[in-house]
């Protein structure tokens, strides 16, 4: 049933694909086996990470133009991040900044790629993403929203660029450069083509209507993991699940959500709940068969704690990224209701999302404490296993 | 120390001194306090109001008082294999109509222990409108937690010459329910220290704000409390219950340990308790420093507060640590009502109007006796049936 459904969604550009697939030439640029996934994983330490965006960044602009790419203030952070025993990051790229100045762009990512590796770091990196401001612009950004929750942040292509269909061979040109730059590049672990890509965006923007939207990337995101694929990545692709109900290969999956389970080599998927839904969303993702990486969670204000997210993971093997590392620009210790009511006169209960202070003093000692053991006996895990 | 304090504390070395009648009304040695603890299961329980109810007034005045629901709702409670219910009560309450206050005390006693709940009563609390009103009350405030839990004796009560009153109160119910094993014990002042923000002037009869932010308003209300705590113990010990006495300490900025630096009300507190009861609304780790330091004392431990899930204590991480420490476990908040304790604190600042909030703060049930969260439920039954089959291999008493 899948390859039809497939079919119907993706229309005449994934039956194309599809048809060329048999050809020989094209024997690389197929999905990983279940087989190759699990080889891949492997060979891998227990994953452990957060999404990193440095703290003097409000946005993926911020953090990666010229002007403000900050490389001693991410290697003072990674720094933290390898303190903890943490091995990946989660790292937001844009379209824009690859039409901007591809050159210089690839340029500042590799100089990201020699700082994580020195912190022993395998980032994942990001290719679009449907959250949050629709409109993105380059050149200065503006500052953070007061006691609002990533109220800088951008998405990837944004309303306009996913509404003009003649403009996509752009993003063409963005993934085959940047892929085909670093496709063999082992400092890297894993592509994510697209965060949340079904997401209708957030915020107090205008977003697109959310049928309009899936629509659009339903068509659009087939061609970005193809794209990927044919610069013949070392590393695997995903997109992940983030929400409705039932992500089981009987369940009811959206046309976007189809193409994200059919595509990735390896399953990835955001979770801000409590335990008890963290698990059932891991055994409802267990029969795919693939590696599982959970790239979103910890939302204290939420239910969502390293305290018993952690340990859900570890006991299923699942590779775990949480949001927000350094409380910096896109506040994201501030609750998403901040977006309805700013904190402005009073902090938040609970920091929202974050672990570190600008300094590296944690928010809760538990928490890194924690971090750093479970990292700790997974390393001897790991190395004893060897 | 210890055994010197016990000589001079129990019943028995006294009676050589003094008439027999007097025998009983020194605090209870740790041993003694031991003892009752041994003879309790793991108790587990809710801070309680019924949910129709906005305070103590409204659960407890004739108008309001409404056994078919508190009968349904300890029914929710039992069917999770709780075995206590925090009650608050109201001095004035029994100055309005002693009779019948102590006619609904028993009607409540009746329907908690037929659903095997022995609950523990507090008589006085420094939280929330420093100025209650009997009769009618006031509908909640739309989005606000707690919006019209009302203090007692609060800003006038608690003035000298209220004194008179307030041991009548004390007299009357301890005395009335001194005997009786249906109470689990008596909480005698909640949060005693608790400054509560600056919602009124103390000194006056209106809330006119004080000049300095009420700030020596609430100064003059800790100073009444702890002239009138000593008296509050004295008063209850003098009716001899059967039950132990205790006040909880709550303000986690300070060191409760015996060798802390104890506020004056801390030390009144945790000096006079039989058994030593807190309040904890921490993160799992700051639960444990909390029972950590309070150890020491050498007697049982209940904490008669905690739960609040935006605030990072939840039932997940505190019931383990109330088995591993054999502490009694009392949460705030049983069935969502018209306290709205499912709004957060911070709602008093905002008022969750617009959108909800983004988890329940407390409470456990719907009004209609669904779980907010299965999982909790879960937990809460499975360790309770546990603790339970543990304490009937042990002591051969069932339900």
């Amino acid at each position: 049933m899948k390859p039809i459904r497939y079919f119907l969604v993706a229309g005449s550009m994934a039956l194309a694909l599809s048809t060329q697939a048999f050809s020989p030439a094209q024997a690389k640029t197929q999905r990983w086996t279940a087989e190759e996934a699990h080889a891949w994983y492997g060979q891998q330490r227990w994953l452990v990470g957060s999404n990193f965006m440095p703290a003097d960044a409000i946005n993926q602009f911020e953090m990666w133009q010229a002007d403000t790419f900050n490389p001693v203030e991410i290697d003072r952070e990674l720094g933290y991040a390898e303190g903890l025993g943490m091995n990946t990051m989660r790292v937001f790229l844009h379209d824009q900044l690859w039409a901007q100045d591809p050159e210089g762009f690839k340029k500042r990512i590799s100089t990201f790629l020699e700082i994580a590796d020195r912190h022993h770091i395998k980032p994942m990196f990001v290719l679009f993403d449907s959250c949050w401001d629709p409109n993105p612009k380059l050149g200065k950004q503006h500052p953070p929203i007061p006691g609002t929750h990533n109220s800088g942040w951008v998405q990837s292509p944004g309303s306009a660029g996913l509404m003009d269909e003649a403009g996509w061979p752009k993003y063409e040109a963005y993934v085959k450069g940047i892929v085909g730059a670093f496709g063999k590049d082992r400092r890297i672990l894993a592509w994510d083509v697209w965060n949340e890509p079904d997401n209708q965006g957030g915020g107090n923007y205008k977003q697109l209507d959310e049928p309009v939207k899936i629509a659009q990337v339903a068509r659009l995101l087939p061609q970005v993991f193809a794209w990927t694929r044919s610069q013949d990545p070392i590393q695997p692709l995903t997109a992940g699940l983030w929400h409705n109900d039932d992500w089981s290969p009987a369940g009811k999956l959206n046309a976007v959500e189809q193409i994200q389970v059919d595509e990735s080599d390896v399953i990835t998927f955001h979770n801000y709940d409590w335990p008890e839904m963290l698990e059932a969303r891991i055994k409802s993702l267990q029969p795919y068969g693939r590696p599982m990486i959970l790239t979103e969670y910890m939302a204290r204000g939420n239910g969502s704690t390293f305290d018993s997210a952690l340990p859900i993971a570890r006991k299923y093997d699942v590779g775990v990224i949480n949001w927000g590392f350094v409380a910096g620009k896109s506040q994201t210790n501030m609750p998403w209701d901040s977006w309805q009511r700013p904190y402005t006169h009073n902090p938040p209960t609970l920091w929202f999302h974050d672990i570190f202070y600008v300094d590296g003093t944690p928010y809760r000692a538990a928490e890194t404490d924690q971090i750093k053991a479970m990292t700790a006996e997974a390393e001897k895990a790991f190395k004893k296993q060897r | 120390m210890k055994p010197m304090k016990f000589f001079i504390a129990t019943g028995l070395a006294l009676a050589i001194l003094t008439p027999a009648a007097h025998a009983e009304t020194a605090r209870w040695s740790p041993e003694k306090a031991n003892a009752w603890y041994g003879q309790q299961r793991w108790l587990v329980g809710s801070n309680y109001i019924n949910s129709s109810a906005i305070n103590q007034l409204e659960m407890w005045q004739a108008d309001t008082f409404n056994p078919a629901e508190i009968d349904r709702e300890l029914g929710y409670a039992e069917g999770i294999g709780m075995n206590t219910m925090r009650v608050f009560l109201h001095d004035q309450l029994w100055q309005q109509d002693p009779e019948g206050f102590k006619a609904r005390i028993n009607t409540f006693l009746d329907i908690a222990a037929k659903h095997h709940i022995k609950p523990m009563l507090v008589l006085f609390d420094s939280c929330w409108d420093p100025y209650p009103r009997l009769g009618t009350q006031p509908a909640p405030i739309p989005g606000v937690h707690n919006s019209s839990w009302v203090q007692s004796p609060g800003a006038i009560g608690l003035r000298e010459d209220n004194t008179a009153n307030l041991k009548a109160y004390v007299e009357g119910i301890v005395g009335a329910f001194s005997k009786d094993d249906r109470i689990l014990a008596w909480d005698l002042w909640n949060e005693p220290d608790n400054r509560d923000g600056q919602t009124s002037d103390w000194t006056h009869d209106g809330a006119i704000q004080a000049k300095d932010g009420g700030r020596s308003d609430q100064d003059t209300k800790v100073a009444n409390v702890d002239r009138l705590l000593p008296q509050v113990f004295a008063w209850a010990r003098e009716q001899n219950p059967i039950q132990p006495l205790t006040s909880g300490v709550w303000l986690t900025a300070n060191d409760w340990s015996p060798t802390g630096k104890r506020s004056a009300t801390e030390a009144i507190q945790l000096d006079n308790s039989d058994i030593i009861s807190f309040h904890s609304y921490e993160w799992p780790e700051g639960l444990e420093k909390r029972i950590r330091m309070l150890q020491p004392y050498g007697r049982p431990l209940i904490l008669t507060e905690y739960m609040a899930r935006g605030n990072g204590s939840t039932f997940d991480s505190s019931l383990p640590l109330g088995v591993k420490y054999k502490v009694a476990m009392i949460n705030w908040g049983f069935v969502l009502g018209k306290t709205q304790t499912n709004m957060p604190w911070d709602s008093w600042q905002r008022p969750y109007t617009a959108n909800p909030p983004t988890l329940w703060f407390h409470d456990i049930f719907y009004a209609d006796g669904k779980p907010y969260r299965k999982a909790e439920t879960d937990q809460i039954r499975a360790l309770t049936a546990k603790a339970e089959a543990e304490f009937t291999a042990k002591s051969g008493k069932t339900k």
